[in-house]
């Protein structure tokens, strides 16, 4: 959890400017805070906002956050292993709790295909906790406005992903190709596929060429 | 919009996204993994990751993919997480215009 400090201060940031865009969009601050709570994923909240307004088109909203969080699906079965050693409430909890961020810490000094069930439970909740009161703080705060850029918190989630990556190609350095090509997809794809596709088709790919690599 | 439209909004959101967090482990559930779908699981765990770091660098500045080097050097050096994006944060805040 400690390693995940510094990722929730981004996360706070970005709590902060998804309350006030709530509210901007004509919601109340109840209903921002709500909806981090259940629903708890930055990038299809933000983009739902465009939706919530009368009449609402539920279809479209719906496939909207599948598409969004379609990435979950990649993340999740990269976990089955984990998840299937645990109680059904526990799966539930890590599941439900499952992100980018403590994905990745959870992958961190872990042996292939392994990952640490602590750190997904215990780093989702503080990141969840963050999420939910950093929203209240926008969504009751008012006027302010946050822009996390100008606040630096930009890089630190790139760092994270940067850094853990290093640290799973310390233990696993057949699955360098795989990263590589993985991320180059990912870059040359992502102006033109909709969001969050180009992680997944990435991820694939960099699935696929691992299935050559040697293994020990 | 009324409450309820709110609610049912809500509803559908919480619902699509605990789907898609669901559907990786059920879909391996009825399938006993190869050594190969093995090996495309950890291909496929540690790429998202360098997928997400990529995607991210592409849509923001030059000072990010400095910070990523930054956080990536001292990673190797220190083995650290937690010092590897302390360095990487500080050179994107110390390159801030």
């Amino acid at each position: 959890m400690r390693r995940l400090f510094p990722v929730s201060l981004f996360v706070v940031a970005f709590g902060i400017a998804f309350g006030v865009a709530a509210v901007e969009h004509g919601l109340s601050p109840l209903q921002a805070v709500i909806m981090s709570a259940l629903v708890f994923t930055a990038t299809a909240q933000f983009a739902a906002l465009d939706f919530l307004s009368e009449p609402i088109a539920f279809l479209s909203l719906a496939l909207v956050v599948l598409s969004l969080s379609s990435r979950h699906i990649v993340l999740g079965a990269a976990l089955a292993k984990t998840v299937y050693r645990l109680p059904l409430m526990h799966r539930f909890a890590v599941l439900s709790l499952l992100s980018d961020a403590n994905f990745a810490d959870a992958q961190s000094g872990q042996k292939p295909g392994e990952a640490d069930a602590a750190a997904l439970l215990g780093g989702g909740l503080m990141l969840w906790l963050a999420w939910v009161s950093s929203t209240a703080i926008g969504a009751f705060g008012g006027d302010t406005v946050v822009d996390p850029e100008a606040a630096g918190f930009g890089a630190v989630m790139i760092c994270f992903f940067a850094a853990t990556v290093v640290g799973r190609l310390r233990t696993s350095p057949d699955l360098a190709l795989a990263v590589s090509l993985a991320a180059t997809i990912s870059a040359l794809t992502q102006p033109w596929l909709p969001m969050g596709w180009n992680i997944l088709l990435a991820a694939c790919v960099g699935g696929y060429i691992a299935t050559w690599s040697k293994h020990d | 919009m009324t409450e309820t439209s709110f609610l049912v909004a809500v509803g559908v959101m919480t619902a699509c996204v605990f789907v898609t967090r669901l559907a990786g482990p059920l879909l391996l559930r009825w399938t006993k993994p190869t050594a190969t779908q093995d090996r495309f699981l950890d291909g496929l765990s540690v790429s998202v990751i360098a997928a997400l770091a990529a995607s991210q660098l592409v849509a923001s500045d030059g000072r990010y993919s400095l910070a990523a080097i930054v956080a990536m050097l001292t990673m190797l050096i220190s083995k650290s997480l937690v010092w590897s994006m302390l360095a990487g944060t500080l050179a994107a805040a110390l390159m801030a215009p």
